[in-house]
């Protein structure tokens, strides 16, 4: 029989930090990942919308939302970089032009963790 | 349609006593209708105003006015705390949901999505502790606790907020109301277990000496 194999780490999320908040309930923080892809699009259609018309009440709300979610998912790269575009919203300014660009790629690496999670955490890590 | 018949932003948010971000956001979630001319002014009709207005207000008159008070202040009798929780994200309310049933508290735990929907919900049944986000589409957390600070009858409801916005952006919008208490989000839940036994606790005491 082959040695288990450890998982590869996270770069992008935590997923310990979720189900630590799920009190390790391993349903529930399967039901707070699925909420969290089915909720994320819808979000980040609301965020390229308003970066691209540059209002800033518009950026500042539709970042807010998106961070609740990420930062609960422990992708501090992304909350950071969201707290940035709040900032310079506040301070009506644009950020740089390939700020989306590099927001989505961000986006799809922390949603390819989160369903590698689904999939990964069993009652093992409970 | 004449130009009487419509109104900006400005004025909608006069005419309502509310600010004009709320009546943006109020837009924006489709609550009042409205649209933008060519120039990019938003043009709303005076009369959707009016209708959001009249909503708006008997929900307010029917919490001054028309509402029953709570079991457990007049006889003693209800024993559990009543916790409201105004939450937009679902992954939040699903967290509290079950931190808040882990810890035992003698309490009823309800959710409201937006506080246009809390509003509606205290002025249904009042509830002995309130924990509210702030920033949310429409009627935001601090216009919800404004409300609620603004009516005597409600002096006595446990309020906290709970938000991640940073400390300017809170010094911006008036800071923390006196009474009020504040968690910084991501919520250290210890810190709030703490925080609802003490509420249930002065909850039990009331009851006992009413």
């Amino acid at each position: 029989m082959l040695p288990a194999l450890s998982p590869a780490p996270y770069h992008h999320i935590d997923p310990a930090l979720l189900l630590h908040a799920a009190c390790h309930d391993l349903p529930l923080f399967r039901a707070l990942c699925q909420t969290y892809l089915d909720t994320a699009p819808d979000m980040l259609a609301r965020l390229e919308q308003a970066v691209r018309s540059g209002t800033p009440q518009a950026i500042v709300h539709s970042s807010h939302g998106l961070r609740g979610s990420v930062a609960l998912l422990g992708a501090t790269a992304l909350v950071s970089r969201l707290v940035a575009l709040e900032a310079l919203a506040r301070q009506q300014e644009r950020p740089a032009p390939d700020w989306l660009d590099e927001t989505v790629r961000l986006l799809a690496q922390v949603e390819a963790e989160v369903r590698r999670g689904m999939t990964e955490y069993h009652d093992a890590q409970a | 349609m004449q130009a009487a018949d419509v109104c900006t932003t400005q004025q909608a948010a006069e005419i309502l006593g509310i600010s004009v971000t709320s009546v943006q956001q109020l837009v924006e979630a489709g609550v009042i209708e409205a649209w933008k001319t060519r120039g990019g002014h938003r043009r709303i009709p005076v009369a959707a105003v009016h209708a959001y207005k009249s909503g708006y207000t008997q929900h307010s008159q029917d919490m001054r006015d028309t509402r029953a008070p709570r079991p457990g202040k007049a006889s003693g009798a209800d024993a559990l705390a009543s916790i409201l929780v105004i939450e937009d994200n679902p992954m939040e309310r699903a967290l509290y949901q079950q931190q808040i049933a882990s810890w035992g508290l003698p309490a009823r735990l309800r959710f409201c999505e937006n506080g246009y929907q809390a509003l509606m919900e205290i002025a249904r049944d009042q509830p002995d502790i309130l924990l509210s986000d702030i920033m949310m589409d429409g009627i935001d957390g601090y216009e919800v606790i404004r409300t609620i600070l603004d009516d005597p009858l409600l002096a006595d409801m446990h309020i906290a907020m709970l938000s991640s916005l940073p400390p300017q952006a809170l010094e911006d919008r008036g800071g923390v109301p006196e009474g009020v208490v504040f968690f910084a989000k991501p919520v250290n839940y210890d810190e709030l277990r703490g925080y609802l036994r003490a509420c249930c606790a002065a909850h039990a005491r009331r009851g006992a000496s009413a």
